[in-house]
């Protein structure tokens, strides 16, 4: 591929800008990346050709980080080294920041392999320049439709611009990705036999009530989660691929989900069974790149929850569980694994309208609340918080939650004492944040957590202390 | 006490937390004793208009609303009768643009609508995505002038629309009806000339989803109102507790309006 002048000049003041970063202490792809797309509009292509193993892409509305950074765990118990753009910076500037990170100062890459999280409504520009090897499709559901158009366009979108050279890596349970395999040769499915959550008949709100293909409205047998499960098409035939790789024997026992694919056992220290499928992405993918299963193993085992994905911390009142919220099939699948923990509740939901929590807020009202409704009685109190709290007070007022268990606090660091006031020690906490008060809510929590560790140990210094 | 509510199509018109409003207009019938009854209502099932009290039409993705007019248009003349007789209608930006004569698509064909109120829709070059504040025309909201109930908006407390907007058609309203508000933000029925929804007979069109009814009880508590008065019952609702609901939509207004 022939070189411009302006690759160069891209190249070199994105790399001295990354080093500049690093130098001052500070983190970030975005800015780099930026600056060298400015520059050379079309750098991911120059930057994407010289990976000779391949380039891995995922992408779909749900899953893509987790999914990710569980390859990319697998990948390092495999020994293999790649590009990465790890902080979920999966929009053209991140991507292409991630890439020149990689980059050497002439031109060529560090390793043969890059694994690339790519948002789904960055795919068409992404792969207007880089034809990936492998591409992982996770799921399609409502998020953000205010960003994106409906979702039939980002769908359409997507399909349209994954090259045929590439192979698919497709959720054979979900009807909206499954159709990508629909006159592709170059595809590997995967899904789920059941979950002890499958049931019969959903009640959920859900995409893809109509066949992709013709239109007529798809019959389901069994439902896992969402629209993900066992349908078919009454009008043209089209129905759940045979999946390749098959997850049986699903259950979560000791704070593992535990499955089996073949006689091959697997396990992830993940919660909630829609992380069964992003295991079983990357398990395909990885056994696609020529990985064995033992390692696979070791690397899905291997793989603690990225940032505010059931992250757990450990308070002076108890330990606190914290996951981000961010659609409402998403969001239905934490409130059953809340509901699961069979405990009383005090939850605390953080619901921000800026543009990367999506503006429109009116997804809360297909997220099934009532279900908390339902249970009310377990539940000591639901503190509001965000720029958008009185919306949710509002929303689980409708749900059937006791006005006087609803409290509305828009200062965060507030917001988690109320939480943990008067907290008994049988008592669960969840702490339920959009994306843009993640990371604040986070840190705020680390802090305590430190705070409450040392408390801990002067306790016990203390107590020492008093015994001699 | 019972009042029908029919949700048509859910299974394709439930864009955006349009189920919100179904949730709203029956917790505010049980609140008050009042018994609501759902039905649901899909494609090729039967539907009865003179059964009915409240008729929902909610927003569907372009292909879904584009099966659903010919399934409608095979009930066209029922509704019609059901709509001079005062049934009580919400139609929210796909439910609202099909009640109109016709959808001009991009490339000048124009898909008929139902042809029940005099307006229509022009498909667009952008989308009009965000939030909305909508002054309530003067009579917008005003009950049956032959009904010794009538009012005017003076008697609310709130005095606006609180949305949010997410559409690409351009709707046009001819002389037979009159627009539900005006906005002060966001775009409304056209981003031209200022209108937001419309108001015929006991009909409420708009493109306000965010839901609507759940931050706008002022205008959930007309419908089942207007729904009651038609069934011969005089009285005027119970008085609810509406302290969150008023803050939602306050805090909402005055965010917005500030920002502007």
């Amino acid at each position: 591929m022939k070189r411009t002048w302006r690759f160069w000049v891209a190249l070199w003041v994105g790399k001295f800008i990354t080093i500049g970063l690093q130098i001052s202490g500070k983190k970030g792809t975005t800015l780099p990346g930026k600056i060298a797309q400015k520059i050379a509009p079309e750098i991911m292509k120059h930057l994407s050709a010289s990976y000779t193993e391949g380039i891995v892409i995922v992408t779909g509305t749900n899953g893509k980080t987790t999914t990710a950074n569980l390859l990319a765990s697998i990948l390092r118990e495999a020994g293999k080294s790649f590009a990465f753009n790890q902080a979920g910076a999966n929009l053209v500037t991140g991507i292409t920041g991630a890439l020149l990170q990689n980059t050497q100062w002439n031109g060529s890459s560090s390793t043969k392999l890059a694994l690339l999280e790519v948002d789904e409504a960055t795919v068409p520009k992404f792969c207007g320049q880089v034809t990936p090897s492998l591409a992982i499709v996770t799921n399609f559901f409502r998020d953000q439709l205010d960003r994106y158009g409906e979702l039939d366009t980002t769908v359409h979108l997507v399909k349209e611009s994954l090259s045929p050279e590439t192979l698919l890596i497709l959720n054979a349970d979900d009807p909206l990705v499954a159709q990508f395999g629909l006159g592709s040769v170059r595809t590997c499915f995967y899904g789920v036999e059941s979950t002890p959550d499958s049931c019969l008949e959903s009640h959920e709100t859900r995409e893809a009530k109509f066949c992709p293909a013709c239109g007529i409205e798809l019959k389901y047998s069994l439902f896992h989660y969402g629209q993900l499960g066992f349908y078919h098409c009454q009008g043209c035939g089209f129905h759940r691929p045979e999946p390749h790789v098959l997850a049986q024997n699903v259950v979560a026992a000791d704070d593992l989900l535990n499955f089996q694919v073949g006689a091959a056992a697997f396990s992830t220290s993940l919660q909630g069974y829609y992380n069964l499928y992003n295991a079983l992405a990357a398990l395909t993918a990885a056994r696609q790149l020529g990985i064995e299963d033992g390692l696979i193993a070791k690397g899905l085992r291997a793989f603690i929850p990225q940032a505010g994905r059931m992250e757990r911390f450990r308070l002076t009142g108890g330990e606190v569980t914290l996951t981000l919220v961010k659609n409402p099939t998403g969001f239905n699948q934490v409130i059953q694994t809340i509901l699961s923990a069979d405990k009383p509740l005090r939850i605390m939901i953080g619901i921000n309208d800026l543009a990367a929590d999506g503006r429109d807020i009116s997804w809360l009202w297909d997220v099934d609340f009532e279900r908390l409704g339902m249970r009310e009685e377990r539940i000591q109190h639901i503190i509001c918080s965000g720029l958008r709290a009185e919306d949710m007070a509002l929303r689980l007022k409708y749900a059937g939650i006791p006005e006087d268990k609803l409290v509305i606090e828009h200062s965060l660091p507030a917001a988690v004492n109320l939480l943990q006031q008067g907290r008994r020690g049988d008592e669960a906490a969840f702490l339920l944040p959009t994306y843009t008060l993640l990371f604040t809510l986070r840190e705020l929590l680390a802090e305590q957590q430190q705070k409450a560790g040392l408390t801990v140990i002067e306790d016990r210094t203390r107590k020492e202390g008093a015994g001699t | 006490m019972k009042l029908t509510i029919c949700h048509l199509y859910p299974d394709l018109l439930d864009l955006y937390g349009d189920r919100g409003n179904i949730l709203a207009l029956a917790a505010r019938c049980r609140w008050r004793g009042i018994e609501p009854e759902i039905q649901e209502v899909s494609l090729g099932e039967s539907l009865d208009f003179t059964g009915m009290d409240i008729l929902f039409l909610g927003g569907g993705s372009d292909r879904e609303q584009g099966i659903l007019v010919q399934d409608l248009m095979r009930r066209e003349k029922d509704l019609r009768q059901a709509i001079e007789n005062g049934l009580v209608v919400l139609g929210i930006c796909g439910g609202y643009q099909m009640l109109g004569n016709y959808y001009q698509m991009a490339g000048g064909e124009k898909i008929p609508g139902l042809g029940i109120l005099d307006l229509w829709t022009i498909a667009g070059t952008k989308r009009l995505i965000g939030n909305v504040v909508a002054e309530l025309h003067p009579t917008a909201l005003k009950i049956d002038s032959e009904s010794n109930l009538a009012r005017d908006n003076s008697e609310l407390k709130l005095r606006t629309l609180v949305g949010f907007e997410n559409h690409s058609g351009k709707t046009y309203l001819g002389k037979g009806v009159s627009p539900l508000g005006k906005v002060s933000v966001g775009h409304g029925n056209n981003d031209q000339d200022g209108t937001e929804g419309v108001r015929y007979r006991n009909v409420f069109g708009t493109y306000l989803h965010g839901p609507l009814l759940p931050k706008n009880p002022h205008l959930t508590d007309i419908l089942l109102e207007l729904a009651l008065i038609r069934r011969g019952f005089d009285s005027c609702l119970t008085e609810l507790d509406d302290y969150l609901e008023t803050l939602a939509h306050k805090t909402m207004v005055n965010k917005l309006l500030k920002q502007a």
